[in-house]
């Protein structure tokens, strides 16, 4: 060590050498390479490149161009944006549902029931998108059957672009119900019991109580939660590449999946960077109205 | 027959307490719902035991006719199934190993010590919360290229070592320290170190067992960065094993579904053992953070 | 203040020693053996096949070992220019042909022209197309293991049933016998929708090329190309072939054998899996025959996979060896009894009695029509896109005229960099000549 490291070492306080090494970590793991990509999209980057760098440019706009203009592009802009505006009002309103049932006084076994109900949650992805491929197999899965008992014709899961997505939102709201559930069973318990008792003796129904009690109690985390999932949901990829490998007819390929494809199967990477900072964009643009709305909540 | 039913009738009424409507309802929604949710799991389960042609009967079957043991065989004795959990296991504990030598040290101090720019940084950390990982993932490879990192265990677990979630984590859980019980052991003449180490690092055992259960499934189940860091199957995760084993076995149910029981066990088991801590980290990384 | 330095330098050390012991044990998990073995790829079944004729190289090569890894052919590719990008590329790929291009382009693949003068293998018996495939310019870049082709796979009773004797040698003989056989359900014929392999088939048996001005803009929108998509776009209008996806067929043996298919285009890997797979009462009852073309048996595509030396091996000597190895004549006729893999080597056929069986017999005679793809980087890109063009006009997304444009367009987009590349090189030239 140099003298004017040690000097500079023992100004440094406590604190800085406590976060240096996760913050180190996090510029050179995270920071840079976000930086890399934005130059990146930049640039025409490619397997030719890859071969000998003399082969790459400077493109200026031009990835991006390309990208708004395929409409490879915008197919997979509005498979994501199908999937997360459908599935996430589902998963939303599935896990508050059980959040309620679990929140109900007098039900009993409710640890059981929180921890089945979470399993899903925990269980490795693809897997689980393995087994879901089963279940909604077009004449072997139980999908079909149970719909066959209510006199439900089979449905080609997985075959008919029209149905793929339904498939796959199916399996995402399986997979991931859980984990709002108990972030809302939490929001539900600090409703106080005061509220719902005046409520009552105002003569509210339940569907009045779930309106004006429940409803206005987990409001702000109902929404955050929300946001957090659509923001979850535009990352979908995993699903896809188990299930249907983007098909049928692309109706199932995604953003995070065309980046995929273009980055790490073509190395076409100038282009997948460019896909991949318009996903940011979408994400900036999310938060920032979870932001705006976490002002006007507090 | 009518006087036994009426008896049984008569004795619920006698003996419980007759649920309240909203307390029914709610119950049979729970069973629904478990059920819907336990059922995938339940089935990959029973079908790793059937044979080939129960596997693969039509219609699908629930119970194992023959149990049998062959998937599993068959998946450790030529699949090299073994390696995957092995490496899996490996790759998990690694990274949670590294994400607490981490992000315990930088939350405990964005959380209790002073110093300059610190209020600055974590804004700036809060702020790089919105970034999605997969944007770093074309120039990470080929700085872990330049590092010799690709196709190494260290490769796959990068992204877990620092991660913004675990800072807030263990910050937002140091806060309630108290700090009249540092500062007590500073007067006593201890060292910053010597605080973290005896006073802080006790303390957090609850939320570095939530950091490390976390950290542990996310490794576990991760699946789009290791299939980019490796491609030599000497070092596959799970997840990655099953991906191509599906992609080329599909119509081997049985075998499939073995090798999904074997992902996905290991996860759950670890999850009931250590729920609660897990439970803590799910509502304070996402309703404060 | 209070922190020691030697509190600071713990934690960092701490760090590093971490990292570097995790390095190291994976390193030390890695290298059991102690001298590095030859690391081989291959694809599917072949792949799985091969670790016997690996065990049996190592025996009479003390000291060698051999890691055999398979790769799912639907992430083969993938796989492959990931590896490259990492440098851990193995020393022998075992790599489809329509990829030799690319991997040229990459400049990944050592030229084998000089070592293979002096070997075992008899490159020049070998079939034009599989030669072809390998060689780029002037240099030899990989040695032909097997050959692949699509035809006609085909149940013989069921087309006794309906009135044929012979399979269709012409597109319009064998519309007739696909209306015979589809309906109520039923499809004649098996043709996955995202398989691009059938589609080029028909696309190679016109006279126009798929791609143009020295490879560098799509030719989709010729009169005879336009056809052949007409042709395939056809087929599963109406109703002769199923609508459905790769993914989507988890048994199609047993489908073949329930008499759901007629017809299945696909290639001789099968050829071992129908005998193994069907029940032995259909084992008499199918048969293959060339693919039906515009006028007569059509070309089809000069597939296979090639033994590429990687230029990033640290063993070529010892690479090379394990070539020759499995690709001489003898080896391949062996090879072909294990696997039902067809030799690339035209010798092998007789050695193998494939000249006797008809169904063999079939196709060597497509082998000898083969015609192969265009060889550029960027054509296992518009292959692709190509099955995504069809499958919009089958499920009336849009017109044919308007996919074809779009896939012109789409492959005008692709090749920008190539054309960009041609011209530096031109201009480098004229500039070298003057």
């Amino acid at each position: 060590m140099s003298y004017d490291l040690r000097v500079f070492v023992k100004h440094l306080s406590p604190g800085h050498v406590f976060v240096a090494p996760a913050l180190l970590i996090l510029f050179i793991f995270f920071l840079a390479p976000v930086a890399g990509a934005f130059v990146m999209s930049f640039t025409d980057f490619d397997i030719y490149a890859l071969a000998d760098l003399k082969n790459l440019s400077f493109i200026g706009f031009d990835n991006y161009i390309n990208l708004l203009g395929s409409p490879l592009f915008w197919k997979a802009f509005g498979n994501t944006a199908y999937f997360a505006v459908v599935g996430t009002p589902l998963s939303i309103a599935v896990s508050l549902g059980l959040a309620m049932a679990l929140n109900t006084p007098g039900v009993g076994l409710k640890p059981v029931f929180r921890t089945v109900l979470f399993g899903p949650y925990v269980a490795t992805l693809v897997a689980a998108a393995i087994i879901w491929r089963y279940m909604v197999d077009f004449q072997y899965g139980w999908v079909n059957r149970g719909l066959g008992v209510v006199g439900v014709p089979p449905i080609d899961w997985l075959g008919d672009p029209h149905w793929s997505m339904p498939a796959i939102i199916l399996f995402a709201v399986w997979k991931n119900f859980g984990y709002n559930m108990l972030i809302l069973l939490a929001a539900l318990q600090k409703i106080p019991d005061e509220l719902y008792e005046s409520a009552r003796v105002d003569g509210a129904g339940p569907w009045s109580r779930f309106l004006h009690v429940t409803l206005p109690g987990v409001a702000p985390v109902l929404w955050m939660v929300a946001l957090l999932t659509v923001a979850g949901y535009f990352q979908l990829f995993a699903e896809p590449y188990v299930m249907t490998q983007g098909g049928p007819a692309q109706s199932t390929f995604s953003l995070l999946y065309y980046m995929y494809q273009d980055g790490f199967k073509y190395w076409n990477l100038g282009h997948a960077s460019a896909t991949a900072f318009i996903l940011f964009a979408i994400l900036i643009g999310i938060s920032f109205i979870r932001n705006r709305s976490q002002e006007s909540f507090a | 027959m009518k006087t036994w039913l009426m008896k049984i009738g008569r004795m619920k009424i006698w003996r419980m307490k007759i649920p309240s409507v909203p307390t029914l309802i709610a119950g049979s929604v729970l069973v629904f719902a478990t059920a819907w949710a336990a059922f995938p799991l339940f089935w990959m389960t029973s079908m790793s035991f059937m044979p080939e042609a129960e596997a693969n009967a039509f219609p699908a079957r629930l119970w194992p006719v023959n149990p049998t043991l062959d998937n599993y065989a068959e998946l450790f004795a030529y699949q090299h199934m073994g390696r995957y959990v092995l490496n899996s296991l490996f790759v998990a504990c690694l990274a949670t190993a590294l994400s607490l030598a981490f992000n315990i040290t930088a939350g405990y101090a964005f959380a209790k010590l002073q110093f300059r720019g610190r209020e600055k940084l974590f804004q700036a950390l809060l702020a790089a919360l919105v970034i999605p990982g997969q944007l770093t993932m074309l120039p990470l490879f080929f700085l872990l290229k330049n590092l010799h990192l690709l196709n190494t265990y260290v490769g796959v677990v990068v992204p877990f070592m620092s991660s913004l979630f675990g800072i807030f984590l263990v910050r937002q859980y140091a806060l309630s320290l108290p700090d009249e019980m540092l500062q007590a052991a500073r007067v006593d003449g201890a060292s910053e170190w010597q605080v973290f180490r005896r006073i802080v690092l006790p303390n957090l055992r609850p939320i570095m067992v939530t950091l490390g259960v976390f950290t542990f499934l996310a490794a576990w189940n991760d699946f789009l960065w290791p299939l980019i860091v490796l491609s030599d199957d000497t070092y596959y995760t799970l997840p990655l094993a099953i991906a191509a084993l599906s992609q080329e076995h599909l119509q081997d149910q049985g075998l499939m579904m073995a090798g999904a029981t074997v992902t996905i066990a290991p996860v759950l088991v670890l999850f009931i053992l250590l729920q609660r801590h897990y439970v803590r980290g799910l509502l304070s990384g996402s309703v404060k953070g | 203040m209070t922190l020691t330095r030697r509190a600071a330098t713990g934690l960092l050390a701490s760090v590093a020693v971490s990292s570097s012991l995790a390095s190291s044990l994976a390193s030390s998990l890695a290298g059991c053996t102690a001298k590095a073995p030859l690391r081989v790829w291959a694809m599917g079944l072949e792949g799985e096949a091969l670790g016997p004729f690996a065990r049996e190289f190592e025996r009479s090569h003390p000291g060698v070992t051999i890691r055999v890894q398979v790769l799912p052919w639907s992430a083969a590719h993938e796989k492959l220019l990931t590896a490259f990008a990492a440098d851990n590329l193995p020393d022998i790929i075992a790599l489809g042909n329509t990829w030799v291009s690319e991997f040229a382009a990459l400049n990944a693949l050592e030229p084998l022209n000089d070592r293979l003068k002096g070997s075992a293998i008899r490159f020049d018996h070998f079939f034009d197309g599989a030669r072809n495939a390998v060689t780029i310019g002037d240099r030899i870049l990989g040695v032909p293991w097997y050959v692949d082709t699509r035809l006609l796979f085909y149940r013989t009773d069921l087309l006794h049933q309906a009135g044929f004797d012979v399979p269709a040698a012409t597109w319009d003989r064998w519309d007739a016998q696909l209306a015979a056989l589809s309906g109520a359900g039923r499809h004649g014929l098996l043709m996955p929708i995202n398989e691009y392999e059938p589609l080029v088939a028909l696309c190679l048996q016109s006279d126009d090329s798929l791609l143009l001005d020295n490879d560098t803009r799509g030719g989709f929108r010729q009169a005879g190309i336009r056809d052949a998509f007409a042709y395939a776009a056809s087929l599963y209008e109406r109703g002769y072939a199923a609508r459905i996806m790769h993914s989507e067929v988890t048994d199609y043996y047993s489908a073949f054998a329930r008499g759901e298919y007629a017809f299945i285009i696909t290639g001789p890997w099968n050829l071992g899996e129908f005998s193994r797979r069907l029940p032995a009462a259909l084992q008499d009852k199918w048969a293959t025959a060339p693919l039906p073309g515009p006028k007569g048996p059509g070309a089809s595509s000069a597939g296979g996979v090639s033994m590429c030396v990687t230029r990033a091996s640290r063993n070529k000597e010892v690479a090379f060896s394990f070539v020759e190895y499995m690709c001489n004549t003898r080896q391949q006729a062996v090879f072909y009894q294990a696997t039902g893999d067809l030799p690339p080597d035209r010798d092998a056929w007789p050695m193998a009695r494939l000249m006797e069986d008809e169904r063999t017999h079939a196709f060597f005679d497509q082998l000898s029509m083969a015609r192969p793809v265009p060889k550029v980087p960027e054509w296992e890109r518009i292959a692709n896109e190509m099955t995504g063009a069809l499958e919009r006009v089958i499920r009336g997304q849009v017109g044919l005229d308007a996919a074809l444009e779009r896939l012109d367009a789409f492959a005008w987009n692709v090749l920008t960099k190539r054309r960009t590349l041609l011209a530096r090189q031109r201009s480098f030239q004229k500039s070298g000549a003057a």
